[in-house]
């Protein structure tokens, strides 16, 4: 736990990077500090590891003030990962994921098994990067090896800096996700600054906006979605805020069980019933197994003969999204084909709901009860 | 699975060894075949020329010449012990002067009286003409020779008729010599008159019983013998129990004393081990250390291994290089080629090998105060705290270059006095600005968030600068002293103006005398010298650098 207490850094020229900052971020949660760049996340991450002093005020980590240690050893137990990486270019990788662990006088056995270790769970194969330099890795490689070489003691507490700012977008998106699984893992407690609100969004537990030193609002990602505070949050979180609320919610939580549908060989009488009791203009069509097959709109059941003649069939894939996709890929799908409701299916193909414009507006309407946590997400 | 490109990084430098080995050796090996006989660098002994004789028979008469092949006899003298010099006045002729005391007089035939203190040396001459620097640079190699204190420490100051040496240490010393070779002619007409002459006409006498008349002089010995001696053997037994009258020279005594004064290895002297002679053993050797490089080449691939290898080839190198320059024959050989009707190809005031040692000495000495200086001067104004200090130091060695060596020597001499330390310190002045200006671009060049990272994960200050700072500026620094060095090995031929001696003294004296030979004399050694010190340390830079910054990107 990372307790900021009134924290306040002023240059002696009189500027305050920080102002009067109170904050927690809780065990086991990623704290993500956001905000225009001049706000002070960076002075504020860098005051918890003592690379910048406090003037006033006063840190805590489990409880305990960070400048009672000497910064040396309060550094040691603090994993810290930035964006240049900073990966030390004479040393193999193996020897840069065991810098801190060698500071602490672990013994070689140990410090090679935790290294193998820690290669592994980021996805970079020791026996065949581990001695190499780090100029022979690209861009995404050095980023998983400095997040390892953060992880390298095993400390309870890590700071990051922008850790994936310095890849393109979809290797960062891998590299967010990747890390997500490490952290359910591992459960740090990590301070994490980004000034993009995309990441804070995907990365956090919680998210504290910073304004000029000062904290404007620290809520969940979908609190600060649907309840921005001020006009400056509202702005900072962006006019697609609902869409970014969207992205939060996964299908599965969001979808409707009801929806209109009919099997394979089904009468017309049976077809046009079911469109009645739903109220719908089309409807989709199962096999006896419930597994996708296309779908029927309401004027071809009244020119054909039969359903299966009257049925426009189509790959699942193309018209439905799956139960762990997020709301906004419903949304998507929903609006490049001319559906009421987007279907949704399983693993195995079979329908089991579907998501409406209607159920989506109600969503994104109801401030705070989408926080679920990261269970629901991709 | 090693990536090709880490393969390559790994074993670049190392890959053309074996090949460069095996040039050395065939270089070796044909010095063996030039002369594998001669013998020189006999600095300590006090003897110039060739072990090697011709024959030459006297038409008409039972005698021969046995004549030098190169060089001229001065005078053999084995060291026995050190004394301190007793105090005492001595006059010309008296029996009981001593070593320190013969040696003024037989230099300059004006000295008529010699004083002798613990910490100073005053010589009385009786020329009025002649000029008081002229006599104290014609005493100060004669004086050095005798006197066995560290010669830097010695200054000597003439002033009219007297000139005085003054020692920093405790007091002076000297080397209690035994004559074993005579400087003058000597003249013996029978074997009773030889069996009380001079040591070498005592040895000639006894170890011959053909041998009848002698006549020693400084570049030939005639020696007569008894009827129906048969020529040939006896020629050859001359030539025999001459060499071995002489004591064997070693390769590099020079060498040696240079690193017990830096205090290198003064142990291995302790411990006795024999300097390398030229010839045979130098091939033997040198064949060692090629079959110990291809053993670890072959043996290892591993960084550190490397550098060993690295170091050993080095090694082989650098003393190749010492036996061809303290290859007296070579030399007349090559001035001989080049000036076939010069009459002075030798310098009188001393063999390649002894202005090389001198040369290195001084460049040895300053190199390492430059190198300790400049990096500890980059080191302390890349600290956050002496940061402010970074455009003075900047400033200072700058100016250190910009003004001209030679002024430098002019402005020091009237302050310290001439010989070893003014050139000293021009030379470190002047080469400190590669060495701060690298180490301070080397550091500067480690990027801020490499220091960051390194800092945020709990390094301290000086693990920061031994363990990420240092390593990664290493090359640059390299280059730094490299570069210094190199330009050092130039600049110090300059020190002769001040009497520092070295390379500079036949160009010098070559210049003066308008004797061309003198200044290939120092000039092709300086050449010579300046390229195999870049050879080594550019090696020495790609040893040093760590691998993973040999890596292009």
């Amino acid at each position: 736990m990372i307790e900021f207490k009134e924290v306040i850094k002023e240059y002696p020229n009189g500027f305050r990077a920080v102002d009067g900052l109170t904050l927690t971020a809780r065990h086991g949660e990623i704290c993500v500090l956001i905000g225009p760049s001049g706000c002070g996340k960076t002075t504020a991450l860098r005051m918890v590891n003592r690379l910048i002093d406090v003037t006033r005020g006063e840190i805590l980590i489990d409880g305990q003030p960070n400048d009672e240690f000497e910064p040396e050893v309060l550094r040691r137990q603090i994993g810290y990962a930035i964006q240049q990486i900073g990966l030390l270019p004479h040393m193999t990788i193996r020897d840069n994921v065991a810098i801190v662990p060698r500071l602490l006088d672990w013994d070689e056995s140990r410090i090679r098994q935790r290294v193998d270790l820690l290669l592994d769970m980021v996805g970079i194969d020791p026996s065949i990067h581990g001695d190499k330099y780090p100029r022979q890795l690209s861009g995404g490689q050095q980023q998983r090896v400095g997040v390892a070489r953060a992880l390298g003691a095993d400390p309870p507490i890590m700071l990051m800096d922008e850790p994936f700012g310095a890849v393109d977008p979809i290797t960062r998106a891998i590299l967010q996700e990747e890390f997500l699984q490490i952290q359910q893992e591992v459960g740090k407690t990590i301070l994490f600054v980004t000034h993009d609100i995309d990441e804070a969004i995907y990365m956090g537990d919680r998210i504290a906006l910073l304004r000029a030193g000062r904290l404007v609002q620290y809520d969940s990602p979908d609190d600060l979605l649907a309840m921005p505070r001020d006009d400056f949050a509202r702005e900072f979180v962006g006019a697609d805020r609902s869409l970014k609320r969207l992205h939060l919610i996964s299908v599965k939580d969001s979808m409707m069980q009801s929806v209109p549908c009919c099997e394979h060989d089904a009468t017309l009488e049976e077809a046009r019933a079911c469109l009645e009791r739903h109220h719908s203009e089309s409807a989709f069509v199962v096999d006896a197994d419930g597994i996708l097959l296309g779908w029927v709109e309401k004027a071809a059941l009244e020119a054909s003969q039969s359903l299966s003649a009257a049925m426009q069939r189509a790959p699942a894939a193309s018209i439905a999204v799956p139960e762990d996709a997020t709301a906004r890929e419903a949304l998507s799908v929903l609006l490049s084909h001319s559906f009421d409701v987007t279907p949704v299916i399983d693993a195995d193909g079979v329908l089991t709901g579907g998501v409406s414009i209607q159920r989506l507006q109600d969503l994104v309407e109801v401030p705070g009860i989408h926080a679920a946590g990261r269970d629901g997400r991709p | 699975m090693k990536d090709t490109k880490a393969k390559s990084a790994e074993n670049g430098a190392g890959r053309h060894l074996p090949f460069a080995a095996l040039i050395w050796l065939l270089v070796t090996a044909a010095l063996v075949v030039i002369g594998s006989q001669t013998v020189t660098l006999q600095d300590r002994e006090k003897f110039v020329g060739d072990f090697d004789f011709t024959v030459e028979k006297v038409e008409g008469e039972n005698r021969l010449i046995l004549h030098l092949t190169a060089g001229t006899f001065e005078y053999g003298v084995t060291p026995e012990v050190i004394l301190p010099v007793p105090s005492g006045r001595y006059r010309r002729g008296d029996a009981d002067a001593p070593q320190v005391a013969l040696a003024l007089f037989d230099a300059l035939d004006s000295i008529s009286e010699v004083t002798l203190e613990p910490q100073t040396i005053t010589a009385r001459y009786e020329d009025a003409a002649a000029d008081a620097e002229r006599v104290r640079s014609r005493l100060r190699r004669p004086f050095n020779n005798a006197v066995a204190n560290d010669r830097g420490s010695i200054t000597a100051e003439a002033a009219g008729e007297t000139i005085i040496f003054q020692t920093s240490d405790e007091r002076f010393l000297y080397a209690q010599y035994q004559p074993a070779l005579v400087p003058t002619v000597e003249e013996y007409d029978s074997r009773a008159a030889a069996e009380a002459g001079s040591p070498l006409a005592r040895y000639i006498v006894s170890e011959s019983r053909a041998a009848q008349t002698l006549r020693l002089e400084p570049a030939r010995l005639l020696i007569g013998y008894a009827e129906g001696t048969a020529l040939e053997p006896f020629a050859r037994t001359m030539r025999e129990i001459l060499n071995d009258f002489h004591p064997r020279a070693s390769l590099a005594p020079n060498l040696w004393l240079l690193t017990a004064q830096l205090e290198i290895i003064p142990p291995l002297l302790a411990i006795g081990v024999e300097p390398l002679q030229t010839g045979l053993p130098l091939f033997l050797f040198t064949l060692l250390m090629v079959l110990v490089e291809g053993g670890i080449f072959l043996l290892a691939s591993d960084g550190k291994k490397h550098l060993l290898i690295l170091l050993t080839h080095i090694a082989s190198v650098f003393l190749l290089f010492w036996s061809i320059f303290g290859h007296e024959p070579l030399w007349d050989a090559i001035l001989h080629a080049i000036f076939p009707t010069s009459a002075q190809l030798a310098h009188p005031q001393g063999t390649v090998i002894d202005f090389t040692a001198q040369h290195l000495e001084l460049v040895l000495t300053s190199s390492l105060y430059i190198i300790s200086f400049g990096l500890f001067l980059g080191i302390m104004v890349t600290r956050e705290n002496f940061r402010e200090f970074l455009p003075l130091v900047n400033n200072l060695v700058n100016s250190g270059q910009t003004v001209p060596t030679l002024a430098i020597v002019a402005i020091m001499a009237p302050i310290i006095g001439l010989g070893f330390m003014p050139a000293l310190v021009a030379l470190i002045a002047y080469g400190l600005l590669p060495v701060v200006r690298n180490t301070i671009a080397g550091i500067e060049s480690v990027s801020v968030s490499i220091v960051d990272s390194a800092r945020g994960m709990g390094m301290t200050s000086r693990q920061i600068l031994l363990r990420t700072e240092l390593p990664i500026a290493s090359r640059i620094i390299m280059a730094g002293i490299r570069t210094s060095m190199v330009i050092n090995i130039g600049t110090a031929t300059l020190g002769a103006f001040v009497g520092s001696g070295g390379l500079g003294i036949p160009i010098a004296s070559g210049l003066s005398m308008t004797v061309d030979a003198f200044i290939l004399l120092g000039a092709i050694p300086a050449a010579l010298l300046a390229i195999l010190a870049d050879y080594v340390l550019g090696q020495l830079e790609v040893a040093l650098t760590p691998r993973g910054l040999l890596i292009e990107t």
